[in-house]
């Protein structure tokens, strides 16, 4: 088939380079547009063609999706560590069915055109036999349609809208490929507000919450699950939304205006820096607890100029090295060894996706997507922060608790930068026992207790 | 009609060749680049012919793939007509940038259309019920579910549009736009109406980009308002501007090779765009009229010049 | 209580007029839009935060070697690349276009795509009125308003200065005059570049170094300039503070999706109803 086909193009090249020594400007112009085209396409059909003859697949392909261009490229770049820190340690422990496993991490751009070719790309041209990862939620829906047409299973560690469980939910017998090893986006919150309403309020007084979030999904969907949550409780909540790309926040000096006790940032971007900046320059009157992810790593100290220690956020507990398991610190040392920087909680959630995959082939015994999929509901997973379980419509159950990998934000507790014996070390304050709030410290420019208690 | 047969022949073995190697990677790769080089090609008739370079062709793309997108999932229309729908949306929307060429020449029509697709990014993110926000609209129906199939159905469109833009840029229309293009002044001298051509171009061009929106829609059955990403705009000029503007031809050719470039360059994933980048400012400076166009000049008989002229 | 948006509104104010100024004079000198100025202000923030982590210098000597080698390297590129072609407005915006999607992405791959924050050379605060306000913060914009009262003084003060302003004003007269118009373009170029790398420097020390700040510095720049009038140098001050006023004053009063469009709607509201801005001259007409 290759050789005609090749044997054919040629022939009708070489006829077309003889007429075209004959033929008026126009016909000419359009043969060489036709040429180039055709050219192209040969070339590409090289390469694709190229692919099919290098068999045979021995090892077992597993696409990882990861965005490392855009602006959630840090997580993405860390989605990729992990990928490549699972395909060694995998093939370390003998690879799986008695095959190398060859991890590929395709770069999606943050878009979901991108999204979808490049999965597309993974399950036609590379023949996965699974996909993992995805940050961003519009590229987890594109991705989705991918495993239900190819029936390629998927399993997502990071991105969290609940339109995903619900396309499980509406048409499983389609969608039945697609899984969820993270939380759902419902409840991140709790362990910060549980904080505050359970220590903080009857401690110091707090009545009004403000949220400064970014525009983005995740962020509203936390804001709009713990409002009623807090406003159940009594407390007066307000919402600012600051969107990304800003060059101040000014918002902050809004807020204090506006007399908040507790100021609770939910911010993944860079300009998480900058609210830990402000807030600490301008010494705003109020306490500033919530999720902050630039500033929940290890080199945030550094970064802050120490400044971060006068807000509370929740760690990563890779981060912050909390042995949730005895499988995660050993874990952390070595992500950071190897790459030099701390493990961001998307490279724990990639490489956890990764473990439910393998451990799924090594139960089943193959690489079959429908028996993959029934291993997968039929067990459960111990991973890097905690089993994994997945409820019949595969999200994993994330509001079990220990020894199951619990839902949080950032998939730890809640602590505060603090100078201990000299160095500056995370210090958890909550949830109890682990955590100790009577070690939490108030920054020292807040006026407490607060009027409303 | 003879000198048409290696161009028909070179035509159907790229038409014929799905049915050689089926559903592939690089089937789906051509689906994208025919929706894309009706884009470049649209985007030429307005920036390479009567020289305005708009930059809101993407931000016309994104509305008309909206449009088809609501008219699907709200109005149960057949992806079709919808898609015929975001064509529609195209032309108004092009109409209305053309009353702005009017008031607005050289960069500051740039600037406004530029900020216009700012705007629209804002516009979609902000309306999150009707746009889906940063999540987007899924669940859009396809015309076809099969990938051959809709690779048929982009080959046409591009075939179908191509040539309809390819003879406008030929007709005595097309010249009169060059001739706005080249000086607006000596050729209202001239009796040709700048008004009425300029905006013709916009209209004709932002249909197809309407167009091509509503057929990138329901292939992708989702869309989002990640699509009025500057991204996108660069790719367009990329495509443009390596290809050869003002010639129809030179951004289709265009779109093959950057888009082709782009997946073959993989390997060094970050550094791609920037070597594109790079590659469109040597030929922008250099080798303004594109691969095509140079190509062309290369081709041209040598003409002999009398002094008969 | 406005005090200290006012306060706020000064010190982003005077970042917005360096870039804004910067960008304009640029257009000036060259009639050339510079699309990638914001890219080029991240860049000079970018060198100096390399000529001090990697080599070592005292922060004014990293932000001279930036200067330098953004002054530099900008004019060399307007000469062999844009000065050809400055008469062609959609090959010349398209190169700078593409300038822009190059040095996105070559700060991506070379510094990382993710915020990089910037050593406090001023730490602490002072108290005015009862707000804190960062010592940092202060010294940027004193650094940008000289910088700007600098230009102008190079501008109104010099021989080099006049040349090029007789250059902006009609260049065959200068020509005929014995100015070399060549060298003058070239030399705007040299000295928006200054002003666009400390623009860069200030940046970097109030917010974060980020490719993604690339195109809002942009946002900004533009916003500022046709507010002011495409052409006007001096009307840039007051434009860039109505801005930074309408930023903070909207952030504080009327939410998050104002700040998100209001750089846009202003450019397009100026355009709209009066394009030749605030204090505009004609349109440089390519």
């Amino acid at each position: 088939m290759g050789r005609r086909f090749w044997l054919k193009s040629l022939y009708a090249f070489s006829g077309c380079v003889k007429l075209v020594k004959n033929v008026s400007a126009l016909s000419k112009t359009l043969v060489i547009a036709v040429a180039v085209v055709v050219l192209a396409v040969g070339a590409g059909l090289f390469v694709v063609l190229g692919g099919f003859l290098t068999q045979p697949a021995e090892p077992i392909k597993i696409g990882v999706l990861a965005p490392l261009t855009g602006p959630p490229a840090r997580a993405g770049k860390a989605m990729a560590n992990a990928a490549e820190l699972a395909e060694a340690d995998i093939n370390a422990a003998g690879g799986l069915l008695g095959r190398k496993v060859d991890i590929i991490v395709y770069d999606y751009e943050d878009k979901p055109d991108t999204g979808k070719l490049v999965a597309e790309r993974a399950v036609l041209q590379d023949k996965v036999v699974a996909l993992a990862g995805i940050f961003r939620s519009e590229v987890a829906m594109v991705a989705a349609e991918i495993a239900a047409d190819h029936k390629v299973p998927l399993v997502v560690g990071t991105a969290q809208t609940p339109a995903l469980t619900k396309l499980v939910i509406d048409n499983y017998q389609r969608y039945k490929y697609v899984f969820r090893s993270t939380t759902n986006a419902t409840s991140l919150g709790n362990v910060l507000t549980d904080f505050i309403m359970h220590y903080l309020a009857p401690k110091y007084g707090v009545k009004k919450v403000a949220f400064l979030q970014e525009d983005v999904l995740w962020a509203r969907g936390l804001v709009a699950a713990e409002t009623p949550r807090l406003e159940a409780k009594g407390f007066i909540v307000k919402t600012w939304v600051v969107p990304l790309g800003v060059t101040d926040i000014p918002e902050l000096k809004a807020i204090e205006s506006w007399g908040a006790d507790v100021i609770f940032p939910v911010f993944s971007s860079d300009n998480g820096y900058l609210v830990t900046k402000l807030y600490a320059d301008q010494k705003i009157n109020a306490f500033l607890i919530g999720v902050n992810n630039p500033i929940a790593s290890p080199e945030a100290w550094a970064k802050t100029e120490g400044r971060t220690q006068y807000e509370t956020t929740a760690f990563a507990a890779p981060v912050i090295k909390l042995a949730v398991t005895t499988e995660l610190v050993p874990w952390t040392e070595k992500y950071i060894a190897k790459y030099g920087t701390e493990a961001l909680n998307q490279a724990a959630d990639t490489y956890e996706a990764l473990q439910v995959i393998f451990q799924a082939i090594k139960i089943a015994g193959s690489t079959d997507p429908d028996k993959l999929v029934k291993t997968m509901e039929e067990n459960e997973f111990q991973t890097l922060r905690g089993k994994v379980k997945f409820t019949k419509y595969h999200q994993h159950m994330s509001w079990l608790g220990p020894p199951y990998k619990i839902e949080s934000p950032l998939g730890g507790p809640v602590g505060q930068w603090q100078v201990v014996d000299g160095k500056p070390q995370v210090v958890v304050v909550w949830p109890q026992p682990s955590g100790n709030p009577d070690n939490w410290k108030p920054a020292p420019w807040v006026k407490v207790p607060r009027t409303g208690g | 009609m003879k000198q048409l047969i290696p161009v028909v022949l070179a035509a159907a073995l790229y038409a014929a060749h799905p049915l050689f190697t089926g559903d592939s990677y690089l089937l789906r790769i051509l689906i994208i680049v025919h929706i894309f080089a009706v884009l470049a090609a649209s985007l030429d008739i307005i920036v390479g012919y009567t020289g305005q370079l708009t930059a809101g062709h993407t931000a016309v793309f994104g509305w008309g793939a909206f449009a088809t997108a609501w008219l699907i999932l709200w109005f149960n229309t057949p992806p079709e007509a919808a898609v015929l729908a975001g064509g529609l949306v195209g032309a108004l929307l092009g109409f209305g940038v053309g009353i702005l060429c009017l008031r607005f020449k050289y960069l500051l029509l740039t600037l406004v259309t530029f900020a216009l697709l700012v705007l629209s990014y804002a516009l979609a993110r902000q309306f999150h019920e009707i746009t889906g926000g940063e999540l987007g609209l899924h669940g859009i129906l396809p015309i076809s579910k099969s990938a051959v199939a809709n690779f048929y159905i982009t080959f046409g469109f591009m075939l179908v549009s191509v040539s309809l833009l390819f003879l406008l840029g030929r007709s005595r229309v097309g010249l009169y736009m060059k001739a706005v293009k080249e000086d607006e002044a000596a050729a209202e001298t001239v009796g040709i109406d700048a008004v009425k051509y300029k905006v013709l171009a916009n209209v004709v061009g932002s249909t197809f980009a309407g167009l091509a929106g509503g057929f990138f829609t329901t292939y992708m059955t989702s869309v989002g308002a990640s699509i009025f990403f500057l991204d996108y705009l660069l790719r367009l000029i990329l495509m443009w501007g390596i290809g050869g503007g003002g010639t129809i031809i030179g951004p289709v050719v265009g779109a093959y090779v950057v888009t082709l470039l782009a997946e073959y360059l993989r390997f060094i994933e970050e550094y791609r765009l920037i070597l594109l980048g790079v590659v469109l400012m040597v030929f922008i400076r250099f080798m303004p009229s594109g691969i095509y166009g140079t190509l062309v000049k290369l081709l041209q008989p040598r003409r002999v010049f009398s002094a008969g002229g | 209580m406005v005090l200290p948006e006012l306060v706020d509104s000064l010190l982003l104010g005077s970042i917005f007029a360096a870039a804004g100024i910067s960008l304009s004079l640029y257009y000036s000198a060259t009639g050339i839009f510079n699309f990638s100025h914001g890219a080029l202000i991240m860049l000079g923030g970018y060198l100096t935060y390399s000529a001090f982590t990697q080599l070592g210098l005292p922060l004014p000597l990293a932000v001279l070697v930036s200067v330098v080698v953004l002054g530099v390297g900008n004019t060399l590129f307007y000469r062999c690349l844009l000065h050809p072609i400055r008469h062609h407005h959609i090959p010349s915006t398209i190169l700078t276009l593409a300038l822009l999607l190059v040095l996105e992405r070559l700060a991506s791959v070379i510094y990382g795509p993710w915020g990089l924050p910037f050593p406090t050379f001023l730490p602490g605060t002072i108290e005015a009125g009862g707000i804190p306000i960062s010592i940092q913060k202060i010294g940027v914009s004193v650094m940008t308003l000289s910088a700007i009262g600098l230009l102008w003084v190079v501008m109104n003060k010099t021989w080099t200065g006049l040349g090029v302003r007789a250059t902006i004003d009609n260049m065959a007269a200068a020509a005929s005059s014995g100015i070399n118009p060549e060298l003058m373009m070239m030399l705007g170029v040299f000295l928006s570049s200054v002003v666009t790398a400390l623009t860069g420097v200030s940046i970097a020390s109030t917010l974060f170094l980020s490719p993604i700040l690339m195109s809002q510095m942009n946002m900004v720049a533009i916003a500022v300039s046709i507010l002011a009038g495409l052409g006007s140098l001096w009307g840039i001050l007051p434009s860039a503070f109505i801005l930074a006023l309408s930023d903070v004053f909207g952030a504080t009063y009327v939410g998050g999706w104002f700040r998100f469009v209001n750089l846009a709607v202003a450019i397009i509201i100026v355009l709209l109803l009066r394009p030749q801005g605030i204090f505009g001259v004609k349109e440089r007409v390519v």
